[in-house]
């Protein structure tokens, strides 16, 4: 097992540098490998933590249409970690997913030096324990006769309901810039439901 | 919140874990390309005319209407943009949704779910994303191992 809080360390400084040095070299090739994170191998995968991404809500809107419809916007968040630093841009984009399939987040970063970045995240949450076949018998209730109905929706923490949420993200990044690799990159994140406020914690890792 | 700053959840052990777990191979058999110069880059054209899966998931390739529409992008990197149909020996149909980046230097991964029926046998691979490292084969085709992401 790799020290985590070893690397995290290292990280701050590291993350600080990257961010002044990529004003100055906006064409820089990879960043130095000391500075990242350990190569990790699972099964013969290779893979890197590259950063982590904490995305607040607000608004959780469910849209009963035949093929169902999320609209849950992203509100603001942070990016940290080795290879990426900055902000997720406030109400710059939601989850739209719908009919069952992944989910499906379209938003944009702000790296530290600027550069907006898009994101389009498609991700599955499956209960743990739950069979999700059963998830294809849905019923919707009908409004009696004026009865108003409501569309919001609350998303509960990991720790009262355990999900499974991974996610593969592809990202759209200034072509000129430190960013450019992830253009050419797979991606798999980790998503972990908080709440108070309500957020969710993607940690990214490339696939090497 | 305003800065949407919360230093609690930068902690390392909030660095989620992930894994991987062998589960099938799929090749992938192709009758030749087309490649098109379109708005976008160059469009590949590729109809998969066969292959076959085996593993966790068993069976062959449907050869009639399954394809692979992939982008070549300036810069020499391809976004793969795969649709392959397949059936099991006893006739039950599924389909594997591959998306992702094959580059210059030999880099081939993409990213796939699988839809199942949920009155099959295959209920376990519904809300899963696997990983696929691919290479290519003889004769123009392609070989990809898949990896459920734990």
């Amino acid at each position: 097992m790799i020290d985590r809080r070893k690397i995290l360390a290292g990280m701050s400084a590291a993350g600080a540098l990257a961010a002044s040095g990529a004003r100055l070299h906006a064409q820089a090739a990879d960043p130095d490998p000391e500075r990242l994170p350990p190569t990790r191998e699972m099964a013969g995968v290779g893979y890197r933590w590259a950063f982590s991404v904490s995305v607040f809500f607000r608004e959780r809107i469910m849209i009963e249409a035949p093929f169902r419809r999320a609209f849950v916007p992203a509100v603001g968040g942070a990016i940290w970690g080795p290879r990426l630093q900055g902000r997720v841009v406030p109400y710059g984009g939601a989850d739209f997913g719908g009919g069952g399939g992944p989910l499906d987040a379209h938003y944009m970063f702000q790296a530290d030096d600027g550069h907006y970045i898009y994101i389009n995240n498609r991700a599955y949450m499956r209960r743990v324990g739950l069979d999700p076949s059963t998830a294809a018998d849905r019923h919707v209730e009908q409004p009696g006769p004026g009865q108003a109905f409501s569309q919001e929706f609350v998303a509960p923490p990991d720790s009262e309901v355990p999900l499974r949420m991974r996610t593969s993200p592809f990202f759209d990044a200034p072509k000129n810039s430190t960013h450019d690799w992830m253009n050419r990159t797979l991606f798999i994140g980790h998503g972990l439901r908080r709440v108070d406020p309500d957020r969710t914690i993607f940690t990214y890792y490339e696939i090497l | 919140m305003d800065d949407f700053v919360i230093p609690e959840d930068r902690d390392p052990s909030l660095i989620g874990e992930i894994g991987f777990a062998p589960a099938f191979h799929l090749t992938l058999e192709y009758d030749g390309r087309h490649i098109e110069e379109t708005p976008h880059g160059d469009r590949i054209l590729r109809r998969i005319t066969g292959g076959t899966i085996f593993g966790r998931i068993e069976g062959t390739v449907y050869p009639h209407g399954a394809g692979e529409f992939s982008l070549r992008r300036e810069d020499g990197v391809t976004d793969i943009n795969g649709h392959v149909l397949l059936q099991d020996d006893s006739g039950e149909w599924f389909y594997i949704r591959n998306i992702g980046y094959s580059r210059e230097d030999g880099y081939f991964r993409v990213s796939s779910w699988v839809d199942v029926d949920v009155r099959g046998q295959y209920g376990w691979a519904l809300g899963l994303l696997f990983v696929g490292i691919a290479r290519p084969s003889e004769n123009g085709g392609l070989a990809i191992d898949y990896y459920e992401v734990l």
